[in-house]
């Protein structure tokens, strides 16, 4: 493609300042082009730092550092020719379906009767006739999701960013919007140029896209692209893009478990690691899933999200602490069970409780250090803040509630300590059973 | 202006023709001019200190002195909503005016306002030498000071919670100030707004019955208004002319609640979730069936839309307006040192003042400082003791509660220092001990906040709870140990916090009642500050008024607050 790029990101950076003394590095060296004529679908999970990315292509947030062109010329702030449509609609509540639509036109179009035109048409474009006087309680979420659409259409754009657009629809929902989508796209009925679209659905973005950029966290950046030549309307049923869909699956399991490139089949846990906010009923379910599941040994993390209707967002930090547990290994977009992970499956509810208690000891750190330090403390009793304040020493304070709390669940699940939430203590004895 | 203008104008279909309605609507509306001209104009008729103002005491004159008040009340209002769009927007969009507004407007609120009114009195008759508009503008900011805080408060809570979607939206279609104003931030806040608008109110009530009439100096300023008229009548001894009084006030309130409140009630809030099923209002149909009322709202409409687009485009912050911001900037750092510069003054006069003042008298204030106290916290206890089961029947039964709720609300609005005078009648003629039975002058307005409160958290009892508890076939104590009231401590403490603090406030005018040029005290901080503001004695209303915001500041953060916490954690359910 000799095209040039409609928009383009060099050198992003963007860090919050938590203390004085802490950033907290969202973003950085975000380089990213977008060309005219392409469907661009940016996948990544929650707390990647996507949403962010959006936003500061949007103009909404400025970066910390780096530069912006919209048509190779440097931009801060709006761009004219650029729409957004928000994962939640945000339609006003006051406002009926024309008048939000209109709202799109307020700061560009003075006159009332060209914007109603404008607006009308828009609204038969996304097919809503008859809805122009409805308010956005009487609308189901696709009908309100087409009134954020014809919003942005409205202003007659080059570029649509679409924030998680599907999302908050139900499955038959967000399919019929994705192909209306995707027809109103190949019809160049408007003249949109392109179309970002950020999401946690692989299939999704296999089905929408022309290109993927797979973003990892921490800090938030493109980690790998891939290319999809594919015609529009594609076939959800075609063996492409099943084949497609898995290898999308195995890129991002090697972005988010580099595992295999430090050569080790575990990652090792240590003490200020994020631990994964994941309830023990959920692990358990999803051991139960892989023995059950055909060649148990091997199961691709696609199989599974198709299968226990999982989104990105819910099976990794779930593969995260199967891996972190030694319950189960990824590499190549598959689940290998361990035979800890297998008797543990197995096991009857006390045994599990028992494997579960020998797993966090051996593994994980912070347990042990939880353990140890009621052991040796006097009444066997420990403030929930002595615990965070070292765990704040690497994380951040939302994290480490986070961390604790995880930690918590999984000590108690395992009869290894008790906790009070009243008094925010932990114990060894859980007081009120006596 | 456009608050009227978006939310009525779709709503109001053309009807057909001239009409029966339109007649009342147009002779409501002359009426209404009238009486607002006459009213304002007599405003601002020449005063000077000393002369004097008859109150008559003729039931035919309330009408009029009714408008004065009222007219009093919504100056005081239109200036406290203006207050809360500056003040709450700039706290909700600044984080250093953050840091100022809301730790400075919690503190004033707690403030004893009434203790100043004597002070603000004189300060306004000198700014306004000669004028009426001296007492005017001094009562309408005790008013004002009664009302603004709460407004404030909630104006910046709902820009708070706004979602960022909308403000993202705003910004994406480059929406103005203006735009973003009305078409966003009023409508959003607006249910809070007119919420908080008739709270305030019905506080307000409170502070111009008792901050029209006022001594200064030896001289008797009373202004022409209801409140003078209860005075007027509280020194003469005259039972009809107070019976009359509280009939008119009556009237006053359920015009204003069903001329105003409701109508607005039913367009905000049941416009946008349907599942709150308040019944339309009467006013409502009257007003989509006047032909008078049409053509104005299409006028109103074509002049709004014209103003719009002659109103500056930027005019809040924006955030390439890099050259607005700077001077905003400054704007709010002069603001910052003003507001600490006022700060230190007052803290400097005060301690200047109560430096002079001898030790003993310190601890005297101190001392019925914490009589007040136990009166209040009884009081209080008390209340939640009537009020715990009565409010627990009507949160169960939806029926007699919908039914009782109005009137309670209209009893809630109704300003219990008009009440006093027949009190203080009883007691004097009684012989009865003021300490004890003056005590419930100071629950009378607040305690509805306790039984409010109490109905709501047993109507927010999830319906799964309660069909679970009578599955079980829990005994009838068992039920309400176990599952109400666990249930509703976490609204009654917040009812509780309420009625506390405004209980503070009026024991300044509670504690001490009189009758036919009789006074009684009862023992208590509240009556130490009016004798004194009686006997003139600055330094000693400020040493009272002192001790009184050491006391409300210190129970709160002390007792209330950390009680608040505990429970709203205990039982608040949601999240631990």
């Amino acid at each position: 493609m000799l095209k040039k790029p409609i928009i383009e990101l060099k050198d992003i950076q963007k860090s919050f300042q938590k203390r004085a003394d802490k950033k907290v590095l969202v973003l950085d060296e975000v380089d990213l082009s977008i060309y005219p004529g392409e469907v661009v679908c940016l996948l990544g999970t929650s707390g990647s730092g996507k949403s962010t990315m959006l936003r500061i292509i949007a103009g909404l947030i400025q970066p910390s550092k780096g530069f912006r062109y919209y048509n190779q010329e440097p931009v801060a702030g709006n761009i004219p020719k650029l729409s957004m449509v928000f994962q939640n609609f945000a339609l006003l509540p006051w406002l009926t379906v024309l008048e939000n639509v209109e709202l799109g036109l307020e700061a560009f179009e003075r006159d009332k009767k060209v914007r109603r035109e404008k607006a009308l048409k828009a609204i038969d474009v996304v097919g809503l006739d008859g809805f122009e006087s409805a308010y956005p309680r009487e609308l189901s979420g696709g009908i309100s999701q087409r009134v954020g659409l014809a919003r942005a259409l409205v202003v007659d754009p080059e570029v649509i960013l679409l924030d998680e657009p599907f999302s908050a629809l139900d499955v038959l929902t967000a399919e019929n919007l994705r192909s209306d989508l995707i027809n109103l796209w190949t019809s160049k009925k408007t003249n949109l140029k392109s179309m970002l679209m950020v999401t946690h659905n692989i299939e999704e973005a296999v089905y929408m896209a022309d290109r993927i950029l797979i973003f990892g966290s921490d800090p938030g950046n493109v980690r790998s692209e891939l290319k999809i030549d594919l015609a529009h309307p594609r076939d959800d049923k075609e063996e492409a893009l099943d084949a497609l869909t898995d290898q999308v699956y195995q890129t991002i399991t090697d972005v988010n478990f580099q595992s295999k490139a430090t050569g080790t089949r575990f990652r090792t846990v240590r003490m200020g690691y994020r631990l994964p906010s994941v309830a023990v009923s959920s692990l358990t379910g999803l051991l139960e899933f892989l023995i059950t599941a055909e060649g148990a040994e091997n199961t691709e993390l696609s199989d599974v999200a198709d299968e226990m209707h999982l989104g990105l967002d819910d099976l990794l930090p779930i593969a995260e602490a199967l891996e972190i547990l030694r319950f189960a290994s990824i590499a190549n977009g598959r689940f290998n069970l361990t035979p800890v992970g297998d008797v543990f499956a197995k096991a009857s509810i006390l045994d599990r409780k028992k494997i579960f208690a020998r797993q966090l000891l051996d593994h994980i750190p912070l347990a042990v250090y939880v353990r140890e330090t009621l052991e040796r403390a006097q009444e066997h009793t420990m403030p929930e803040n002595d615990l965070l304040e070292v765990l704040q020493e690497k994380l951040s304070e939302v994290a480490s509630r986070r961390v604790l709390r995880t930690m918590v669940d999984w000590g108690r699940y395992a009869e290894l300590f008790a906790y009070n939430v009243n008094s925010g203590m932990l114990s060894l004895e859980d007081p009120s059973a006596e | 202006m456009s608050l009227i203008n978006y939310f009525s104008v779709k709503d109001i279909r053309r009807p057909p023709r001239l009409m029966f309605w339109d007649v009342i609507v147009f002779i409501f509306m002359v009426v209404v001019f009238l009486w607002l001209t006459t009213a304002a104009s007599d405003m601002v008729v020449s005063y000077e200190i000393g002369d004097p103002i008859e109150i008559s005491l003729s039931p035919f004159s309330l009408p009029y002195y009714a408008m004065r008040t009222v007219l009093r009340m919504f100056i005081a209002l239109f200036f406290s909503l203006l207050f809360a769009f500056v003040f709450g927007s700039m706290a909700a969009k600044n984080p250093s005016c953050e840091k100022v507004i809301i730790p400075a407007v919690d503190v004033l609120q707690s403030i004893p306002v009434i203790g100043f009114l004597e002070i603000s009195f004189v300060w306004f008759l000198y700014a306004f030498k000669g004028s009426f508009l001296g007492p005017e503008v001094a009562s309408i900011f005790a008013v004002f000071v009664s009302q603004v805080w709460n407004l404030i408060l909630s104006y910046y809570q709902s820009l708070k919670t706004m979602p960022k979607d909308f403000d993202e939206v705003m910004h994406i279609y480059r929406l103005s100030g203006w735009q973003r104003f009305f078409r966003l931030e009023v409508p959003f806040a607006a249910p809070g707004l007119i919420w908080n608008s008739m709270l305030s109110l019905s506080a307000g009530w409170f502070f111009v019955v008792a901050g029209e009439a006022i001594t200064i100096a030896n001289h008797n300023v009373s202004l022409p208004g209801i409140g003078s008229y209860i005075a007027t009548a509280t020194e003469q001894g005259d039972y009809y002319a107070i019976y009359a009084a509280i009939g008119c006030l009556f009237v006053v309130i359920m015009l204003y609640d069903q001329l105003l409140f409701r109508p607005l009630n039913y367009w905000l809030i049941s416009r946008n979730n349907p599942e709150v099923a308040s019944r339309p209002s009467w006013i409502l149909g009257v007003l989509s069936q006047s032909f008078i009322v049409y053509v104005v709202a299409r006028l109103w409409e074509k002049a709004s839309k014209r103003m719009h687009l002659h109103l500056p485009r930027r005019f809040v912050f924006r955030y390439e307006a890099r050259a607005l911001s700077y001077v905003l900037k400054w704007l709010y750092l002069a603001l910052w040192f003003l507001f600490y510069g006022v700060l230190i003054y007052i803290v400097y006069d005060a301690a200047n003042i109560i430096h002079a003042i001898p030790l003993a008298e310190i601890k005297l204030a101190m001392l019925l400082g914490a009589y007040t106290a136990a009166r209040v916290f009884i009081l209080v206890l008390l209340c939640c003791v009537i009020w715990f089961p009565v409010g627990i029947y009507l949160g169960l039964n939806a029926r007699v509660s919908d039914i009782m709720q109005p009137v309670i609300q209209f009893l809630a609005a109704f300003p219990p220092n008009m009440l006093y005078p027949l009190f203080g009648s009883i007691i004097i003629y009684g012989g009865y001990n003021p300490d004890i039975w003056l005590s419930p002058l100071i629950i009378l307005g607040t305690q509805w906040y306790i039984l409010f409160n109490i109905i709501a958290g047993v109507r927010a009892l999830p319906g799964d709870l309660l069909l679970m508890a009578s599955s079980l076939n829990l005994s009838k104590w068992r039920y309400y140990q176990r599952v109400i009231i666990p249930g509703v401590l976490p609204s009654l403490m917040t009812g509780v916090v309420t009625a506390a603090g405004g209980a503070w406030n009026t024991s300044i005018v509670a504690e001490a009642v009189s009758w036919k040029g009789q006074d009684i005290y009862a023992q208590g901080l509240g009556a130490y500050i009016m004798k004194a503001s009686r006997l003139a004695q600055g330094d000693k209303v400020c040493l009272g008024v002192v001790v009184m915001c050491f006391y409300v500041l210190l129970i709160n953060k002390v007792v209330w607050m950390p009680l608040y916490n505990l429970i709203s954690k205990r039982y608040g359910g949601n999240n631990a």
